[in-house]
């Protein structure tokens, strides 16, 4: 995208959790992620190390920024679209489980 | 009314790239340039007489298009091997430039604005033999299943073709005859050229189309790559650009599940303010179930009977409500739009849409969780943006809070093809670069630096 220079405004969910697997493993009958077993738990947990996906962004000559709340969301977003090129917006959402 | 063929000529400077004198020949009213079932031709410049692109069905021939000065005769098989669906043929006494694939290869590769005007022109001129019912001719029946293997065949890997229903269609009987084929022998697919293929396996209809390679004989490769979906070929293209020896394998065609996305989710959506509004589907089963509780008929335009991504125990994999009827009203290989017209005007001619309204969500303030996340997209959104949804649990909200905001196209991901939104974000903002596109993407992907796959794709040489 960076070489491309491609228009894509890329919203990046970073819950710090592989959520979606966290999800699946408690429909196929695991019970919920929190009672899984460590290693399990481990795996599905994106937190340790918490990766900045911002300052990679950054590295790759990507405009990017970490927000943590809607106002800033949306301020964000609206700048985004008015820039050419490639944004990537990093949102701190909790995980739904 | 018969579609008119795109009549795009070169300019003098990009003929001027293209010629070289000893390729320039003078050919006589009648010689054949090419011919249909022919597996190899050069590139041809028309710069001086006439040339008509005709085909064949048994012995009849039908002109397709004239070709003219400036124009250039080659079809996009040209540039993966295809075997020709047609032929070419000098009408008037003519000066042509004849260029073989491998030059042409390295001037387009030297000059990427006129590879890029030959790549466009060849694609529209495919939609529009395709509309002009060019191509093999499949012979079976609407309720055979290996008829309908071969069609899927054929549609996803655009090799345009006519089906011909031994059910409902006279001229399949014709065809049959014409090639002493008793209908206990069908499906059929009879190539331009006249070779005739009984119930092909589709790695024989992909060889004698010409579509992929085969393996080459005595070669050991570095890496094979089973499955051409997005994954599958970001790999292989990372595998040939580190300069290893590179087999990609597929069963049906290149794209994976992006070419049977509609049987999920639609592949692509208009949506938003002047469009009516649809729902889509739920992702999880008891969710799905909920939206299609009570419905006693279920009718089919273009899409599969639905079914569950996963099979999860103790929950069914079959969405269709006990004891609800299912009706195809039409399916993937028919006008799925004209049948839905067709029927509109059958059951309710007066009828005015329900078109969605302006009135997108407003501002968000304060904590950012899924539902406020929604909200800022929908109160932000441009009109005409593409969006990428591909969120997987943060994204539940996304489509609420969005269908009302200004008309944007929505591409989903497909359900399992977790990381396909970025490689997604990236195709359709090079296929439309007058465009915003937006991407909503997790944490979590095979693409995240927790794996050992690239993040940033388009950040490597391709």
């Amino acid at each position: 995208m960076a070489r491309e220079q491609a228009n894509v405004t890329t919203i990046l969910v970073n819950n710090d959790a592989y959520a979606i697997l966290r999800l699946e493993l408690q429909r196929v009958g695991a019970g919920p992620a929190g009672e899984a077993g460590p290693a399990a738990r481990r795996m599905l947990d994106l937190s340790d190390p918490s990766i900045n996906h911002t300052t990679i962004a950054q590295g790759f000559g990507v405009d990017a920024i970490h927000v943590s709340t809607a106002d800033e969301l949306v301020a964000s977003l609206r700048r985004a679209y008015a820039e050419p090129g490639p944004h990537l917006i990093e949102a701190a959402v909790p995980a739904l489980l | 009314m018969v579609p008119m063929p795109p009549k795009l000529r070169l300019t003098k400077e990009q003929i001027g790239l293209l010629r070289r004198e000893d390729e320039v020949r003078r050919v006589a009213a009648g010689e054949v340039l090419f011919r249909e079932g022919d597996r190899g031709y050069d590139f041809i410049v028309i710069l001086a007489g006439r040339v008509a692109i005709v085909d064949h069905q048994a012995e009849t021939e039908r002109e397709l298009a004239p070709g003219e000065p400036g124009q250039f005769v080659a079809e996009l098989g040209l540039l993966t091997g295809e075997r020709l669906f047609t032929t070419a043929v000098v009408t008037e006494p003519a000066e042509v430039l004849a260029v073989p694939v491998a030059r042409l290869h390295a001037v387009i590769g030297q000059d990427q604005g006129l590879g890029q005007w030959i790549i466009r022109t060849m694609f529209a001129r495919r939609q529009w033999l395709m509309q002009m019912q060019t191509g093999m001719r499949i012979v079976g029946s609407r309720s055979s299943p290996q008829t309908r293997r071969l069609l899927e065949f054929a549609v996803r890997n655009r090799l345009p073709h006519v089906w011909l229903d031994t059910d409902t269609d006279l001229a399949a009987g014709v065809v049959l005859a014409h090639h002493n084929t008793p209908v206990s022998q069908t499906p059929v697919v009879v190539m331009r050229g006249g070779e005739v293929l009984r119930q092909p396996s589709n790695a024989e209809l992909a060889r004698a189309a010409g579509i992929g390679t085969g393996p080459a004989a005595g070669m050991t490769y570095d890496v094979a790559i089973i499955g051409a979906g997005p994954a599958g070929l970001a790999a292989a293209v990372y595998g040939a650009s580190e300069g290893l020896s590179t087999a990609l394998v597929d069963a049906v065609a290149v794209g994976g599940q992006i070419g049977t996305t509609s049987r999920l989710v639609p592949a692509r959506q208009v949506r938003g303010a002047g469009v009516p509004s649809l729902e889509r589907l739920a992702y999880l089963v008891e969710a799905a179930q909920r939206q299609l509780q009570g419905i006693r008929h279920m009718v089919l335009a273009g899409a599969r009977s639905p079914v569950s991504f996963f099979a999860y125990p103790g929950q069914p994999s079959d969405l269709v409500p006990g004891g609800a009827s299912v009706c195809t009203l039409a399916d993937g290989t028919e006008d799925v739009t004209a049948t839905l017209e067709a029927l509109a005007d059958r059951v309710a001619p007066v009828t005015a849409p329900q078109l969605a309204d302006l009135a997108p969500p407003a501002a968000p303030t304060g904590a950012l969780d899924v539902n406020t996340l929604a909200a800022a997209v929908g109160a932000t959104l441009p009109e005409n943006v593409i969006v990428v949804d591909a969120a997987q649990t943060s994204s539940p909200g996304l489509p609420a809070a969005t269908a009302n905001a200004a008309r944007h196209d929505w591409i989903t991901e497909t359900g399992g093809a977790i990381g396909q939104g970025l490689p997604t974000a990236l195709g359709a903002a090079i296929a439309a670069p007058d465009r915003q596109v937006c991407v909503c993407r997790p944490t979590a992907a095979p693409c995240t630096p927790t794996r050992r796959c690239g993040r940033w794709p388009a950040n490597r040489p391709t």
